[in-house]
């Protein structure tokens, strides 16, 4: 039996040290920063001791642990991760445990075969750059289950025709490129052609510097086994979709920094000297997320009409505190046919934060769809 | 990045958007790379759609490619001409930008590349 969700301190074992220690099991996704330490769902006192806890290990340290899956839920989904943007210990860490990595029970289910493998980010400094965890791998799911592929395909799959121009899919926020990866190196299932252009964008240099390899793995995996992938062009430091050429893109993806902040921290890099303070702003950019966690995701939001294509279509990631009931009421407010549904459920029930994806896309006049 | 990829982009200041000069970025003191990947024409046939071939022309005379034709060419005349499918074919699939500018056409504001990652953040005065 694994703990319950409302019970996220156990004791665990390094799997480095093999030391025990008092440990922070959260559910995945991102949750709050190091001011916000009141929105867990721990006091704030026994967060605030075990975030010094957890730091000074990585102090000491500087190593990486292994996550865990600690709650019925997560055992059920074939990805799953108590890693995140969940949590600052997490973030500022970047620590996850296994209570026991011997048991069995622990480890999550083998992937069922139909399911396409996660692309590897073995290599990317997580110090920096967020680690896949939970919302990361809701879109991964939600991209490739079948519903979403029979989206696609009718919308961007026109091999039929004597002409069928490449979609452009641009991830903004690639983060350690698990999900671009993902999509570029299975194109043809997901899009039904290989010939699909991907691209990314990130505030962080390290996350574009981690997607560029992770696409790197991923594709050169494909090729070992004599499979196609996509066109990938490249990653740009930018601020969401600020440098993209009005009305070109064909599907946009984007996981935000969702967590309801007092703050947003700046866009541009900080300038200091102590390089923990610089990776942990960085990481911030992943998470913090403002007013209602929607601040970013607002103007991301606004500028969609004006970057989608004619065709396009975006898969937004958000939380039950970015009220996503009302987020979409707003987007059928632009009129002009946009349109705004929620194709993707974290399914959680005891856990903290639900996750959703929202596909908003533009019904064209005289289609179903 | 790919050469291709400045056919998607343009100046991030909001207020060159509007202006025709902001596309196509202009690469200034660009070193490129080159990967090795195999002929692939059902890529080219369906990437050439959705290029804007003016650009594109542009780009290429910048960075000192052979000269491109004043249209794209058909299908048909790729597959008769293997010598503009592979000039093609290096230009939009093979060719990187690793460093260097890039620099807009309507305010001037040099946009830095480094390992292949162009860096679009503005300065605080030009956001």
């Amino acid at each position: 039996m694994y703990s319950s969700p409302s019970n996220r301190i156990s004791r665990g074992r390094c799997f480095l040290c093999d030391r025990s220690s008092l440990l922070y099991n959260g559910i995945g996704g991102k949750r709050a920063n190091g001011a916000g330490l009141k929105a867990f769902d721990v006091p704030a006192d026994v967060g605030v001791a075990i975030s010094s806890l957890v730091l000074s290990v990585f102090r000491k340290r500087g190593s990486k642990f292994v996550a865990s899956n600690c709650n019925d839920d997560d055992v059920d989904k074939p990805r799953s991760s108590s890693r995140g943007k969940s949590s600052a210990l997490h973030r500022l860490a970047n620590l996850a445990y296994l209570p026991s990595q011997k048991n069995p029970n622990l480890m999550p289910k083998t992937e069922i075969d139909h399911m396409l493998p996660t692309p590897s980010t073995s290599h990317v400094e997580f110090e920096r750059v967020y680690e896949p965890a939970e919302d990361s791998y809701l879109l991964l799911d939600t991209l490739s289950s079948e519903s979403e592929k029979a989206f696609l395909q009718h919308r961007f799959n026109n091999a039929s025709t004597e002409s069928s121009p490449s979609p452009l899919v641009v991830e903004i926020g690639t983060g350690s490129g698990v999900v671009l990866s993902f999509i570029d190196a299975h194109a043809e299932i997901i899009f039904g052609r290989s010939d699909v252009l991907t691209a990314g964008v990130d505030v962080n240099i390290h996350a574009c510097k981690a997607t560029i390899q992770t696409v790197r793995v991923a594709e050169t995996e494909q090729v070992t086994q004599s499979k196609s992938h996509g066109l990938y062009l490249g990653n740009m430091v930018g601020d969401l979709a600020t440098a993209l050429r009005i009305g070109e893109v064909d599907v946009l993806v984007f996981n935000p920094p969702y967590v309801p902040t007092p703050d947003l921290p700046t866009v541009l890099p900080k300038e200091t000297r102590d390089s923990f303070e610089a990776d942990s702003h960085l990481l911030s950019l992943s998470y913090a997320g403002g007013e209602d966690g929607m601040e970013v995701t607002n103007r991301l939001l606004d500028s969609l009409p004006q970057i989608l294509g004619e065709n396009g279509c975006a898969y937004v990631l958000l939380c039950a505190q970015n009220k996503p009931e009302l987020v979409k009421d707003q987007i059928w407010k632009w009129g002009d046919g946009w349109t705004a549904e929620t194709v993707g459920n974290s399914g959680k029930k005891g856990g903290w934060e639900k996750l959703q994806i929202v596909r908003i896309w533009r019904i064209s006049p005289g289609s179903a769809i | 990045m790919k050469v291709l990829t400045l056919n998607f982009l343009t100046c991030a200041v909001k207020a060159c958007k509007s202006s025709t000069a902001s596309f196509p970025l202009h690469p200034k003191d660009c070193e490129l790379v080159s990967d090795t990947i195999e002929a692939n024409p059902a890529l080219i046939y369906n990437v050439l759609p959705r290029v804007d071939w003016a650009a594109l022309i542009t780009t290429a005379s910048e960075l000192g490619f052979p000269t491109l034709p004043a249209q794209p060419p058909t299908k048909e005349e790729l597959e008769a001409d293997e010598k503009m499918m592979g000039e093609l074919h290096t230009l939009l699939l093979e060719t990187q930008i690793s460093e260097g500018m890039l620099r807009c056409g309507n305010c001037g504001h040099e946009y830095r590349v480094k390992e292949g990652i162009a860096n679009f953040l503005l300065p605080n005065h030009l956001v």
